[in-house]
């Protein structure tokens, strides 16, 4: 559709745009969006005095402080505005003030929060200042909310109708049957199967998926001129991603709601939104249409997220032609390459030239054939699919074999190289933790062997296993619960020097200093407790642990996924830098194929606890072979290409 | 801990509390009369500004019996404290992180603790270990072992689960090294809340063995026998059981609500 068009004809749009312009800009836009459904368009929408839907101005929050009289401000003169029937995306890393400026216009600010000064306004009705009673009037029958987690904000104890069901009972009194005949609807409308089952079961019985749209359901139910989404798909995989999106784009296309979206991924609002607002602590510092600010970003910090966003970056990489094929960092001819420089030489800070690469003949470090380890088993039944996945079982029963769906992994195999990194990607569910915890010794597998630099990790003794912790490491997904609230960095990063007996305390001491310098950690950080670092330096302090005992291996499960995009390119320099140094090995688990694609040299996909494609990175992302993988391609968000396919991207790059 | 909110009620009951250790301690400070020779006083005067509450039965100073009972009582609830707090916590933590038939047989013997009446249970113990203060103490620790143990074996599952404790492992910690430095730092601030917390009930439960007679034997000054020795003139000398029992109550609500205090910070 052709939100991205509209906006570029709306006048230079800071933050602080005219609305004379804005005004001048209305018609055109109001012809667009409903060329498909004319009989859908609101009544208003003809409406002359075509006033955004919503308009904050100049909204400022402040935060007190627990325990003290002082207060600081969130956010900073924050003004943005929704357009009718279009979508508004607010972007910004976390701490940023997104969801402030979400539960500011709802009126669900949190308790030591206060509004110092500024104006929401839902049409011509005045949110801020408004009573408790009207905004329960407002919120639900005029503003919308979907959530960002559909796992908890279902009452559990409540069918799925019934869920959907209270919207329409608080605001409106009508009988039983008309409010059933209603959930049935909107149930359908959101693209659930068999609504009526549906509206029978409870919330465990659904996937996030499917939670996610009985949420949009409950959204919609009063059909409010405004739906508020809260990083709504940022708990989701990316096939599911793609289609919660495309559900959002259809309801704003055929019934005219204007979205407020709130995510970090600056991908995705490029995909969807027309016009984005890009904050930074506390303060909207780009305000432009969606194409404006990819095609001319204004801000060094707009400027800073694009260069960081992976999905981007691949993106600009393929468009641009130089990066054809180029899934790989430059410094790609400076990294070591083969295993036999590092087996016979000490892994210490070793310089690694381009030299004594030994190819790929060379043994490789990691070495996984059949292994297996197999929790649950389901046989795929057709009729239980859910909607989200018609489309796999249909594409899986066209390759060679149908398995049974399993939980873990079963039968997977891949070498990796000395010096090089094997990317495991897959959704979740899709086993790829389980892999990496077998392959990390941390649990042992049913059947197939493991070869970690010789050791055969299913068939790990009681001291060889201590051994071969020295030898494979893990870094965790989160650096929040990874580090024990109550050590100091430096005890933290001490402490496997400290379970292994390595030197003294000032050779430790020596030593903790060293990494932590390897890892860019400031020396003064050693005496902090975690909970005074952020999650960046928390992440470098997990990796620092982990290379303190000198490992070759390292399974970094997700590793990068909890962080802000900015922190998470650093954190992924960092790993780049590290290899090339220290000749290390990676194995990276991630959902995120972008993140992937610009690490891996070797990938392995998996779905459903199998291995469905492994070779190249190159090959993968080039030349997919499984339908699965295509798909997983496909659903990377990338802002040049429009939903749905509805209109042509091209106005995007001109 | 640090952003530990005071409300009034808060300060009052750590101001009762402090009162209380003092008198404890040294308890010389709050009355001149000696707490077991009335000499030629007469008895069960009512409270008067030379006798704050009033004489017993035979002329003995009813303040200064409860301020000398204060040292008795609170050692007692402190013995019997200790002994829930880490007898339960070792079987708590052991229990919590070793799944399996351990876990189930400790958890079996912690519900059948849990089953059986707490007063009755410490009646049994008391006359299985003889008459005594530090036997009443110990009676009554074993029936908080059960609670002490439930506690920290819920905590101890959940830190047990968390990443820094799969990265110990990882990185070649043993068994007890996990225990020692990751899991226990990270389970005890609940715990050492709750034995605040039971630091009132224990008192209590001392003072009703001592009413029974199962516990301090007189003339000892101890609460829960001061009260039962003045239960027969309540009628017409109402001070001299009602006033150490208001201050029993006292304490004992001061020390619940700094153990809830805590337990809230700590949260």
């Amino acid at each position: 559709m052709s939100a991205t068009e509209r906006t570029t004809t709306s006048g230079p749009g800071a933050s602080a745009a005219p609305r004379p312009g804005r005004h001048a800009a209305e018609p055109a836009e109001r012809t667009t969006p409903y060329e498909d459904g004319p009989a859908n368009r609101p009544a208003e929408a003809g409406d002359p005095g075509a006033r955004p839907v919503l308009s904050v101005e100049d909204l400022s929050v402040d935060y007190s402080l627990r325990g003290s009289r002082e207060s600081r401000r969130a956010l900073h003169g924050v003004s943005l505005s929704v357009a009718h029937g279009g979508m508004t995306a607010v972007v910004g890393e976390s701490g940023s003030g997104k969801s402030t400026t979400a539960s500011a216009v709802i009126g669900m600010l949190a308790g030591n929060a206060s509004v110092a000064s500024g104006s929401v306004l839902l049409g011509e009705r005045q949110l801020l200042g408004a009573g408790e009673a009207e905004l329960q009037r407002v919120r639900g029958a005029h503003v919308g909310y979907i959530p960002q987690d559909p796992g908890n904000s279902l009452n559990p104890l409540k069918t799925v109708g019934a869920n959907v069901a209270e919207a329409l009972r608080i605001h409106r009194r009508v009988g039983r049957p008309e409010t059933r005949e209603r959930v049935l609807e909107l149930l359908e409308r959101v693209g659930l199967d068999r609504p009526r089952l549906r509206a029978g079961q409870f919330p465990h019985e659904l996937s996030g998926g499917m939670r996610q749209r009985v949420l949009i359901a409950s959204a919609i139910a009063l059909s409010p001129e405004l739906i508020i989404a809260d990083e709504p798909t940022s708990a989701l995989d990316v096939t599911v991603q793609q289609k919660i999106l495309d559900l959002l784009d259809d309801l704003r296309r055929e019934e005219g709601t204007s979205i407020l979206f709130i995510t970090h991924d600056l991908a995705v609002a490029g995909e969807r939104a027309d016009r984005v607002a890009v904050m930074q602590s506390g303060r909207v510092v780009e305000d432009a249409p969606a194409s404006r600010i990819f095609s001319d970003p204004q801000c060094d910090y707009t400027r800073r997220l694009l260069r960081d966003a992976p999905s981007l970056r691949v993106v600009t990489e393929e468009e641009s032609g130089r990066g054809a094929g180029g899934e790989r960092r430059p410094a790609e001819d400076d990294r070591p390459t083969g295993g036999e420089a590092a087996t016979s030489g000490g892994r210490t800070g070793l310089p690694w030239g381009g030299t004594g690469a030994a190819g790929p003949d060379a043994a490789p470090l990691l070495s996984v054939q059949g292994l297996s380890k197999v929790y649950a088993r389901h046989s795929r039944e057709e009729d239980d699919r859910r909607p989200d996945e018609a489309s796999t079982s249909a594409e899986a029963s066209d390759t060679a074999e149908r398995r049974d769906d399993v939980i873990g992994v079963e039968d997977v195999s891949f070498d990796v190289a000395e010096g090089t990194t094997h990317g495991v990607v897959g959704e979740s569910g899709s086993g790829k933790t389980t892999l990496g915890k077998a392959l990390a010794g941390l649990i042992a597998p049913d059947a197939g062997t493991a070869l970690v630099a010789g050791y055969d990790v299913a068939r790990l003794g009681r001291h060889e296993r201590r051994d071969f912790r020295r030898t494979v490491q893990l870094v965790h997904q989160n650096p929040h619960t990874a580090i024990d609230p109550k050590f100091s960095i430096e005890a933290a990063i001490a402490e496997p020097l400290a379970n292994f007996k390595v030197g003294t305390r000032e050779e430790r001491r020596a030593r903790v200093a060293e990494v932590m310098e390897q890892v860019a950690l400031p020396p003064e950080l050693a005496a902090r407790r975690p909970r005074e670092l952020s999650g960046g330096q928390l992440q470098r302090v997990a990796i620092a642990r982990a290379l303190v005992i000198e490992p070759r291996l390292v399974v970094l499960d997700e590793a990068v996924s909890a962080l802000d995009v900015t922190v998470q390119a650093q954190i992924l320099r960092l790993l780049e830098r590290l290899q090339r140094e220290l000749g290390l090995t990676y194995l990276f688990i991630s959902h995120d194929l972008a993140v992937v694609r610009q690490i891996a040299d070797t990938v392995s996909v998996v779905s459903r606890g199998h291995q469905v494609e492994a070779g190249p990175a190159r090959q993968i992302f080039e030349d997919p072979r499984d339908p699965y993988t295509r798909r997983l391609l496909a659903a990377i968000p990338r802002p040049a290409r429009t939903a749905s396919g509805a209109s042509s991207s091209s106005a995007i790059r001109n | 801990m640090k952003n530990l909110r005071l409300s009034p009620t808060a300060v009052i009951a750590a101001l009762i509390a402090l009162v209380a250790v003092l008198a404890a301690v040294f308890p010389g400070l709050f009355t001149g009369f000696d707490p077991n020779d009335g000499g030629e006083t007469p008895a069960l005067l009512s409270p008067s500004a030379t006798h704050w509450f009033g004489t017993d039965q035979i002329g003995r100073d009813v303040f200064a019996r409860v301020v000398y009972g204060a040292s008795h009582s609170l050692l007692a609830a402190l013995v019997a404290v200790g002994v829930g707090l880490v007898v339960g916590t070792v079987l708590g933590l052991v229990a919590g992180t070793r799944p399996g038939p351990l876990d189930d047989a400790l958890m079996r013997v912690v519900d059948v603790l849990l089953s059986i009446p707490a007063l009755l249970l410490s009646l049994t113990i008391v006359i299985l270990l003889g008459f005594g203060t530090i036997n009443a103490a110990i009676a009554v620790g074993v029936t908080s072992i059960a609670l002490f143990a439930r506690l920290a074996r819920s905590q101890s599952v959940s830190i047990g689960k968390s990443d820094y404790v799969a990265a110990a492992y990882g990185s070649g910690g043993t068994y007890w090294n996990v225990l020692r430095r990751h899991i226990l730092p990270n389970a005890v601030s609940p715990v050492l809340s709750l034995a605040v917390l039971q630091i009132g009930s224990a008192i209590l439960q001392i003072s009703t063995l001592g009413f029974l007679g199962y516990g301090t034997p007189p003339p000892t000054p101890e609460w829960g026998l001061i009260i039962s020795e003045g239960r027969d003139y309540v009628a017409t000398a109402w001070w001299v059981t009602v006033l150490p029992g208001a201050v029993i109550m006292a304490v004992v609500m001061a020390t619940h609500k700094i153990g809830s205090t805590l337990r809230e910070a700590t949260a």
